[in-house]
């Protein structure tokens, strides 16, 4: 029997039963939904990520060794001293440095929506668009070198939404310290979006750090040899400090969105098996209600193997239209998802990718699959005469 | 000079039955005409529809050995024993048996399908079949759509379709009237006509449907009647 006179048969058993048919296909559906959902926020993180690193201007951040510097945020509590600045500007020849730049980050709120990322630069050395080329002004100025000790600041297009922020306004960090906004930067869709840019030295003061850095940054005179000068240094500074390049950084963030991805598969899978076992329950069902005409097919003359592959492939076709509509359904729900948190964050967390529409598909197909082995060999194994007498 | 294309020797099959057993055909030999018609006649429990099932490959004896043609089906691999019923057996029972999700045309052409004949090649045969058997305007009806006379129609069609060499029928009539029944075994017996080749063998408690048959077979107890 050829492929095509199989899977008519198949969907016709399925059509025999469409209810319970259409209800088994539903909870597969919320099950790859919901996985869909649940990973496509990865995506989401991963794609923002790659957009980012491209605007990202450092080609190494230092941190202390043993420090939580792991992280593309740095440690918590700023905690490199800036003596490190002068050691690095000494070896800036030597290195093949371009600039040494020490970064203040702190955030400010919480899950609230009204949370935002403070980056300090030294803008009498640096400018925003040195850190970020892709960076666009939406209106007012760019902090200039003269106003590096000054209280000002430059908002991202969503941190001034969620922070209602315009520009002459006061942006409060404490009881006396206001930063007045100069400048509203273009929205991007990336990390800047959600940042507020002020002067290093005003945030040291405000923040009672003086002296200390979150990181430092260094830019390169050939960007190409950062992995090269992050060993070198490492070498140098083994149990001082720790250099990171960018793809330390992305390595590290892509752990952990995996880490996360896995957590995320890990709850989407309880469904999963439910729906498993649905599709089990309903092949099974079907088997035993059809344990006489299977034996009317065998005793014509179908082989064993004829009515294992025919009950498989009913479970696949079950598995495969749930797995459809599922990455639909999932679809909508990221969707709905990025609409809920659009005034939260300016990037598209969540992602239907063409990687996670081949995984939900596949998940969907293995998990039909396994649910159709134990009824597909059942039917398969039915003694012809037992099954002639089942009324 | 007559030929034996379907023999039994010496077979018993005995069903375990808690901790004792039954036997249900006793050292029974029995060979089959080529192109005539056989009906087996019993009381109920006599062990016909076993005879039957071992004759027909649905099953395998405890003891003894069923040869088609000279070939061994007791000894045969399960997959190798499926093919051999397609190609060679045909069968018809008492319930119909039709396959409920395909309408008639389809249901004949299952055997067909299952051989891998291509879809036109099926059609031609199962609307040819259809004719002979008078339901040409009926084709494209479900097995509940059909009364009892016609599904049985549609089986003996089906069983028909791949032109075997050996027809089963277990009470063909068993669940129609007199005049339903009478046609019924009109077309049975009408392929037999002429041919040589295609043996039927009939399970029947009816002896009106018996006298039809070429050679009556009579079993009591797992034996034959002497």
């Amino acid at each position: 029997m050829n492929f095509a006179d199989l899977s008519n048969l198949a969907l016709r058993g399925l059509m025999r039963r469409p209810v319970r048919t259409i209800l088994t296909i539903l909870g597969i559906v919320v099950a790859v939904a919901s996985m869909v959902v649940f990973l496509s926020l990865g995506e989401g993180f991963r794609k923002a990520l790659g957009n980012e690193l491209g605007n990202v201007g450092p080609d190494i951040q230092i941190g202390l060794a043993g420090s939580e510097t792991s992280s593309i945020f740095g440690s918590p509590i700023p905690d490199v001293p800036l003596e490190v600045l002068s050691r690095f500007e000494a070896l800036k020849s030597e290195l093949g440095i371009k600039q040494v730049i020490p970064l203040l980050l702190t955030a400010r709120g919480g899950f609230s929506g009204s949370g935002y990322v403070i980056a300090a630069y030294p803008f009498d050395k640096v400018t925003l668009t040195d850190v970020y080329p892709n960076m666009k002004l939406g209106s007012g100025q760019w902090i200039s070198a003269s106003q590096a000790n000054d209280k000002v600041a430059v908002v991202g297009f969503q941190a001034a939404k969620t922070a209602s922020l315009a520009l002459g306004d006061e942006l409060r960090l404490s009881r006396t310290d206001r930063y007045k906004v100069i400048g509203i930067v273009e929205k991007s869709g990336g990390f800047t979006d959600s940042a507020v840019f002020l002067p290093f030295a005003s945030l040291t003061k405000t923040l009672a750090v003086t002296g200390k850095a979150t990181l430092i940054a260094l830019k390169l005179n050939d960007p190409a040899d950062a992995r090269k000068t992050a060993d070198e240094i490492n070498r140098r500074f083994k149990d001082e400090l720790k250099a990171q390049t960018q793809g330390d950084v992305v390595q590290v963030l892509d752990r952990a969105i995996a880490i996360g991805d896995a957590f995320r598969f890990g709850i989407s899978l309880i469904a999963l098996i439910v729906g498993g076992l649905a599709v089990a329950n309903t092949v099974m069902m079907g088997v035993y209600e059809r344990t006489k005409e299977f034996g009317v097919i065998r005793a014509i003359g179908a082989k064993p193997s004829f009515v294992f592959q025919l009950v498989v492939l009913e479970s696949l076709l079950l598995a495969l239209l749930g797995g459809l509509g599922g990455v639909v359904v999932g679809w909508l729900g990221t969707l709905a998802v990025n609409f809920a948190v659009r005034d939260l964050i300016s990037v598209e967390i969540a992602q239907v990718t063409f990687r996670l529409t081949g995984l939900a598909i596949g998940v969907a197909l293995v998990l039909g699959l396994l649910s159709g082995l134990l009824p597909a060999r059942t039917a398969s194994r039915l003694v012809i005469t037992e099954a002639l007498g089942r009324n | 000079m007559t030929k034996i294309i379907l023999e039994a020797k010496d077979i018993s099959k005995i069903y375990p039955s808690g901790e004792s057993s039954v036997t249900a055909l006793n050292h029974l030999s029995l060979g089959f005409e080529a192109g005539k018609i056989t009906a087996i006649v019993g009381p109920s429990g006599s062990g016909k529809s076993t005879l039957l099932n071992l004759l027909a490959g649905f099953d395998r004896p405890s003891s003894g050995m069923v040869s088609h043609q000279g070939n061994d089906i007791t000894t045969m691999p399960e997959t190798s024993l499926a093919s051999y019923r397609l190609a060679h057996f045909g069968f018809i029972f008492q319930n119909y048996n039709l396959v409920s999700i395909l309408n008639a045309q389809e249901n004949i052409e299952l055997p067909l399908t299952l051989a891998g004949l291509p879809k036109a090649k099926r059609s031609g045969i199962s609307s040819e079949i259809l004719k002979r058997v008078g339901l040409s305007k009926r084709s494209t009806h479900y097995p509940n759509q059909l009364s009892g006379g016609e599904q049985q129609r549609v089986a003996i069609a089906r069983a028909l379709a791949t032109n075997p060499s050996v027809l089963f029928a277990d009470e063909p009539t068993g669940n129609l009237d007199t005049a339903t029944g009478t046609g019924i075994l009109e077309l049975l017996t009408e392929p037999m006509e002429g041919s040589q080749n295609r043996t039927l063998i009939l399970i029947t408690h009816d002896m009106e449907v018996a006298a039809r048959a070429n050679q009556i077979v009579r079993i009591r107890d797992g034996k034959l009647e002497t």
